[in-house]
């Protein structure tokens, strides 16, 4: 596979968290358009579908899982083992919340840092196990945060979840490259899904204003990150293993 | 909780060394900033059981305005 083709992702099966709405979602259908077999996994089972009818082709599936529950992630994907094996795993499952210091809470960061970080780490563990991924090897892709690199002012639990994604991207793609597994991290700035319309609509306008002023090409579209996500998946990225790549409309340039 | 005990603890949180009463104008205060709003939220949230977002609060201005909008029936007499 040298160039893009409309067959790009032909027979390759993806398993994408937090598919049922945003970045999730909007991969599940992008790669489904290039032939992939998605396997959707998410909370509610009502959106899972909703998504699911939205793919194009056939030999698609869901799993309902609720990702906080660490310990349960393996008994969901018991299933997988030795009957459709992954190529692609795209972990997008993520909870975002502005929270000053002052009012830092462990347990709400611990309910955090298991959907953001622990639960990719267990599901990576899950899927890499033998008997789970196609013989030629996989490529998997961690949604991070530019808020991981630069920090933000009351984003001091969400950026942490976001920084340790990318940290923990380098180090699998050395533990897993003897498995021909690649693994990779994408950072994008304000992404215009539910979750960036809940951010949004509590903040006064001017900040909003000054937010949309530093992305110069206008906020990112959750299919700016799918196509950037269906590179990462295919062979067409061969080569590029533990880079965390932003997409950021130029907003961390200033 | 009266509102005695919370205006003590919205004080604190807000970091304002003066006695809180209900007729303060918050706004009048520096403190009162977009990252005490957000820990406002926090505080209602966990508090008060009550979901508001930082738009709604930046709208508020006295002390009894934002007891207002928790809803005095949230509140021991």
């Amino acid at each position: 596979m040298k160039y893009w083709s409309e067959t790009l992702l032909e027979k390759k099966r993806i398993l994408i968290t937090g598919a049922s709405s945003g970045i999730g979602r909007e991969c599940a259908i992008a790669c489904s358009n290039l032939g992939a077999h998605i396997i959707l996994m998410g909370r509610d089972e009502k959106r899972l579908q909703e998504a699911l009818h939205s793919l194009s082709g056939t030999g698609h599936s869901t799993i309902i899982c609720d990702l906080t529950l660490v310990n349960s992630i393996k008994d969901h994907l018991a299933h997988l083992k030795s009957t459709e094996p992954i190529s692609g795993f795209i972990h997008c499952a993520g909870i975002e919340r502005t929270r000053p210091l002052k009012s830092f809470d462990s347990e709400d960061f611990a309910v955090m840092f298991n959907t953001n970080v622990t639960s990719a780490i267990e599901l990576t563990r899950v899927i890499s196990a033998l008997g789970y991924l196609e013989k030629n090897g996989a490529s998997y892709v961690f949604i991070s945060s530019v808020s991981g690199i630069n920090g933000e002012k009351g984003k001091l639990e969400y950026s942490s979840t976001k920084a340790s994604l990318f940290a923990l991207t380098k180090s699998l793609a050395l533990e897993l490259a003897v498995k021909h597994i690649r693994v990779n991290c994408i950072s994008p700035a304000m992404v215009q899904t539910p979750m960036f319309k809940s951010i949004t609509d509590s903040l006064p306008e001017d900040s909003v204003n000054s937010i949309e002023a530093k992305h110069l090409f206008g906020f990112i579209e959750p299919s700016d990150v799918a196509n950037l996500c269906i590179y990462l998946i295919s062979d067409l990225s061969r080569k590029i293993t533990g880079s965390n790549i932003v997409i950021d409309s130029g907003y961390t340039l200033k | 909780m009266t509102i005695n005990v919370f205006t003590k603890e919205l004080a604190e949180l807000l970091e304002i060394e003066d006695d809180l009463s209900l007729e303060t104008n918050l706004k009048d205060y520096e403190e009162y900033d977009s990252m005490s709003i957000m820990s406002l939220v926090a505080y209602v949230h966990k508090t008060f059981g009550k979901q508001f977002n930082a738009r709604q609060l930046n709208q508020i201005d006295t002390v009894e305005s934002l007891v207002e909008l928790i809803g005095k029936e949230s509140f021991d007499s």
